[in-house]
């Protein structure tokens, strides 16, 4: 009992705070309802996409899958899931994990639990979410009115449009209003180009407003990436290039491949120096949170 | 089939080998004029942008391409002869399972490092896989049946393949992994090539001043110890070979099916059963494949690339058919 | 049957019987919900309470069974297949009948992967057809032209085809979404993944049919060990016989396979261990072989989960850990034999 009781506890306190913030006194008693309501219910999430809209609506769930290939909670929720239970890969749930939470709610994507879910049903209400459908704002505000927290979405919505606008205006001055811009990821024997769907493309192109290198769109929306030859990079011809990495070491080596090839070095964004190097998380993640900390990620490197 | 015969097949298989390969290098996802290709390669131009992509991706990717063909179709030649398993190819000495195993080990250990130095664990690994599969082979009344051998290899193989997977799993690796080992050139750069080229080439030479032991042993280890060879040293040497050929193979491009198991079948169609000329003809052949089919991955949808090992599966698969359905018993 | 040598088997049996037990009141145990020992008890003599039902039949229970039941599968489905090869080194999985059950599943994930109800009812089905397709590939190849089978080339044939499966599957698999590439990986691995009763009553049926046309096949396969010519002397049919034996470790192998994963060395590890122990009498191997399968891999899956509970290690590995020096050692010796 004890486990959920500190973030519980934080999150009564953070409700509690935004409340005293509202004017009016109707909203005051909403927040109130609200605050009992997200202190009671028990939420357990099986993606991992709704874990990081939850936390972003200051729900801690009591426990959340993990990245499938990473094994573990991604690292920008981690933070917030200290005490939260390990419920395994989305397609490979551990039940026994999921009975131990205690949940009181289950939220979980379509597409991988449709399959399991009359086990789901057997431990608490299962609430499936279509997470192609719509873009995370609404997946947020859907979480939010299931859970007493539509004016956190809200609010939590408006914040990041105000934050985008803010990088949106800097972009704009520091590369033009019509900056085109371009991300991808290099391996050793591959270099994939991201497309204009899902995780990269929103983002982009249509949060940051940024116009889509040549050949871009044409890429499709089936895929989030293609495998690109590297021999028409300079077609594509971006103004900004965002470099997504795994992690250090891996930045390391693709710097060193940039600085190496000559290739690299004549596209015109690196001769400029308008390249971002970004790591895979948060970026790829597509979620209220994710996107949120990208955001905040881009705005230290405008900084510098 | 006279000697001028076999002469004339390889000086033709040489010249669709060099036409491949110029026409590898002169079609790709950027548009290219012939007359730009050439130039870029007599009279390199450091700033000409053209000259840049076909010196610095295509060139390297090519040539890689050609190299890694001639080595695999030699080794899996060699190893058809001394395993007198006319399905046998390199995957059958675990080389792939060693390489993968210290490369795991090494992405475990120190994620942070270099390509260069992973290109040398891999091909230490291969090596060591090799010796422990030869080995085993020959603890066995220092005889290579066909039979153990093969099985070694393919329990050597799932054995290695177990422990990378159980460290990967360990140690939450993701699957960058599988694609370090997944076949391809694309990632073929001029640092590599040196020494590959130079190693391929000489293994290639000495396999052939090993061709007339080798074609004797193809035929029965029996016949080739009456006949006087040292059947010991020709396994010896013909085994480091094929550690050279494949390992650096493996180190630069991955593991490539097919190639090895196939062409040196088609090889013999052209020049007979002696490998003198099976050799030889192997790695032209062998280059001119990998060369092509890479091609083919980059154009078909060009600017995107599709998998050159997927590729060579779809090539490679009917041939094995083929092959296979008519293989000798033993 | 010698009444000594019924003893002793007796007495086996008895003692791997024991040995099923006590891994299976390990594995009961094994969990993230915790239960004591008593609860345990008291829930499987029926007075647990909701929650304990619900650990214990709906999630424990089934996973064991699968385990038990696969175990058996591939172990029968080995011992089967070594008789028809005439070669105890053979192995299913060895000779790529896991490997077509594994291209079966890549097919699966790669194409119809959309998530719907008992959309997992048809992994087995896709790793069953794979399986299969992949045996009739290589009796195909290796049948020479005046029909008959040479088991060496069938050995090489089986071995090729195998990597040519695996080379498929493994480009296919990097083609595959994060999610469902993990699961398609840690499956290659031999992961068991089957853990409801709707998977048991797939499986349970399957193997313990299959498994019982394969004891009625004992007293011929023994005389088959004598020699093929041997046999057709006593009135049987030999080719019936082979055709039959390779079928059953068809069904069960990848039947087995496509509930527990990709296990190698199992269906070699087994029967080995039960000829050590009872001598090559196949009515008493094949029960043997069964239940030491059976026990290998639920105390596989069982270390696997308890020794690295973050990160749980695919039963598979242990086997093939184990397995892998087990058939060198066997490789050696049996050609030091020859």
């Amino acid at each position: 009992m004890k486990k959920w009781f500190l973030p519980a506890s934080f999150t009564l306190l953070a409700v509690f705070l935004g409340a005293c913030g509202n004017e009016t006194t109707t909203n005051e008693v909403t927040s109130d309802s609200t605050t009992e309501a997200a202190t009671e219910q028990r939420i357990a999430s099986l993606s991992i996409h709704l874990t990081n809209d939850l936390i972003a609506l200051d729900i801690i769930p009591v426990g959340s899958v993990v990245g499938g290939s990473l094994g573990d909670f991604l690292p920008q929720s981690a933070p917030y899931l200290k005490d939260a239970v390990k419920y395994g890969p989305a397609k490979e749930v551990d039940m026994e994990a999921l009975l131990v939470s205690k949940p009181d709610v289950i939220v979980a994507d379509e597409e991988f639990a449709t399959a399991n879910l009359a086990d789901y049903e057997d431990i608490a209400p299962v609430q499936l979410f279509d997470l192609d459908e719509g873009t995370w704002r609404d997946h947020l505000t859907l979480l939010g009115q299931n859970f007493n927290k539509e004016q956190k979405a809200e609010q939590f919505i408006s914040d990041y449009e105000k934050k985008t606008e803010e990088i949106k205006a800097k972009l704009d001055e520091q590369f033009g209003e019509n900056a085109t811009a371009m991300a991808i990821r290099v391996t050793n024997k591959e270099l994939r180009v991201f497309s204009t769907a899902r995780p990269m493309g929103p983002i982009l192109f249509e949060d940051l407003d940024l116009e889509p290198a040549n050949g871009i769109v044409e890429l499709g929306t089936e895929e989030p990436y293609q495998v690109i030859s590297k021999e028409v990079i300079g077609d594509f011809d971006a103004d900004i290039i965002f470099v997504v990495v795994n992690n250090d070491e891996e930045a390391q080596k693709v710097y060193d491949q940039l600085t190496a090839s000559s290739v690299w070095q004549s596209l015109e964004a690196v001769q400029k120096d308008q390249i971002f190097v970004v790591s895979d998380q948060p970026w790829l993640d597509y979620s209220a949170l994710g996107n949120s900390m990208a955001i905040d990620e881009l705005s230290n490197q405008l900084k510098e | 089939m006279t000697t001028w015969h076999k002469w004339r097949t390889i000086i033709l298989l040489f010249l669709g080998s060099l036409a491949s390969i110029i026409l590898a290098i002169s079609l790709g996802a950027k548009d290219i004029s012939f007359m730009t290709m050439w130039t870029s390669i007599f009279h390199f131009d450091a700033n000409n942008n053209l000259h840049q992509i076909i010196y610095e991706i295509r060139l390297p990717r090519v040539l890689g391409a050609a190299f890694v063909g001639m080595a695999f179709a030699v080794a899996g030649s060699i190893i058809q002869a001394v395993t007198r398993n006319s399905l046998a190819d390199i995957g059958i000495l675990g080389i792939n399972g060693g390489a993968v195993l210290f490369v795991t080990i090494c992405f475990a250990f120190y994620p942070a490092i270099s390509y260069g130095w992973l290109t040398f664990f891999s091909f230490v690994g291969a090596t060591l896989s090799t010796i422990l599969v030869f080995s085993i082979g020959l603890v066995a009344r220092g005889n290579l049946s066909p039979l153990t051998f093969t099985i070694a290899g393919a329990v050597i193989a799932a054995f290695l393949h177990a422990i990378s997977s159980g460290i990967a799993i360990f140690f939450d690796l993701n699957r960058d992994l599988a694609f370090w080992y997944a076949g391809g050139v694309a990632g073929v750069t001029w640092g590599q090539l040196p020494i590959f080229i130079t190693i391929v080439i000489i293994a290639v030479f000495v396999a052939i001043l090993l061709g007339k032991q080798l074609t004797i042993i193809g035929a029965g280890q029996e016949m080739a110890s009456s006949l006087g060879i040292n059947i010991r040293f020709l396994l010896f040497s013909s085994m480091g070979l094929v550690v050279l050929l494949g390992g650096a193979g493996v180190a630069v491009a991955g593991s490539i099916s097919f190639v090895g198991l196939i062409i040196p079948h088609v090889a013999r169609k052209f020049v007979g059963h002696d490998y003198r000329w099976i050799i030889p003809a192997s790695a032209l052949l062998g280059s001119t494949l990998v060369v092509m089919a890479d091609l083919l991955a980059r154009i078909i949808f060009a600017p995107k690339e599709l998998a050159l090992g997927i590729l060579i599966a779809f090539i490679g698969v009917p041939f094995f058919l083929i092959v296979a359905k008519k293989m000798e018993g033993i | 049957m010698a009444p000594k040598r019924r003893n002793s088997l007796l007495l086996y049996i008895l003692v791997t019987l024991l040995l099923v037990f006590l891994t299976f009141l390990f594995s009961i145990n094994l969990g993230s919900y915790h239960l004591s020992l008593l609860e345990v008890a008291n829930t499987l003599v029926g007075h647990g309470s909701d929650n304990s039902i619900l650990v214990l039949f709906e999630y424990r229970l089934p996973r064991i069974l699968i385990a038990l039941v696969g175990g058996a599968g591939i172990a029968v489905a080995g011992s089967l297949l070594q008789s028809y090869t005439g070669n105890h080194l053979a192995d299913t999985g060895l000779l790529g009948l896991h490997a077509g059950a594994s291209f079966g599943l890549i097919i699966f994930m790669s194409f119809f992967s959309q998530s719907f109800l008992y959309a997992e009812m048809l992994i087995p089905f896709f790793a069953f057809i794979g399986g299969i397709l992949a045996a009739i590939l290589i009796v195909y190849l290796a049948k020479s032209k005046n029909r008959t089978i040479n088991t060496n080339k069938l050995i090489l044939i089986g071995i090729a085809v195998s990597a040519l499966f695996n080379a498929i599957t493994l480009f296919l698999s990097l083609r595959l979404s994060d999610e469902t590439y993990s699961f398609a990986a840690s499956w290659l691995l031999g992961n068991i993944w089957a853990r409801d009763w709707i998977h048991v009553s797939i499986i349970l049926p399957w193997v313990a049919i299959f498994s019982l046309l394969a004891y009625r096949l004992a007293h011929p396969l023994n005389l088959l060990q004598v020699g093929d010519e041997f046999a057709q002397t006593t009135g049987i049919s030999v080719k019936y016989i082979k055709n039959n034996a390779l079928l059953l470790a068809v069904l069960l192998s990848s039947g087995s396979v496509a509930m527990v994963g990709n296990i190698s060395f199992l269906g070699l590890l087994a029967p080995h261990l039960a000829r050590q122990l009872v001598g090559s009498d196949y009515r008493l191997t094949l029960p043997l072989s069964a239940i030491l399968g059976s026990i290998i891999l639920l105390l596989s899956d069982t270390i696997g989960r308890s020794l690295f509970e973050a990160n749980p290690i695919p039963a598979g590995i242990f086997v093939a850990f184990i397995g892998g020096p087990y058939f060198i050692f066997l490789l050696l010796k049996n050609n030091r034999s020859v």
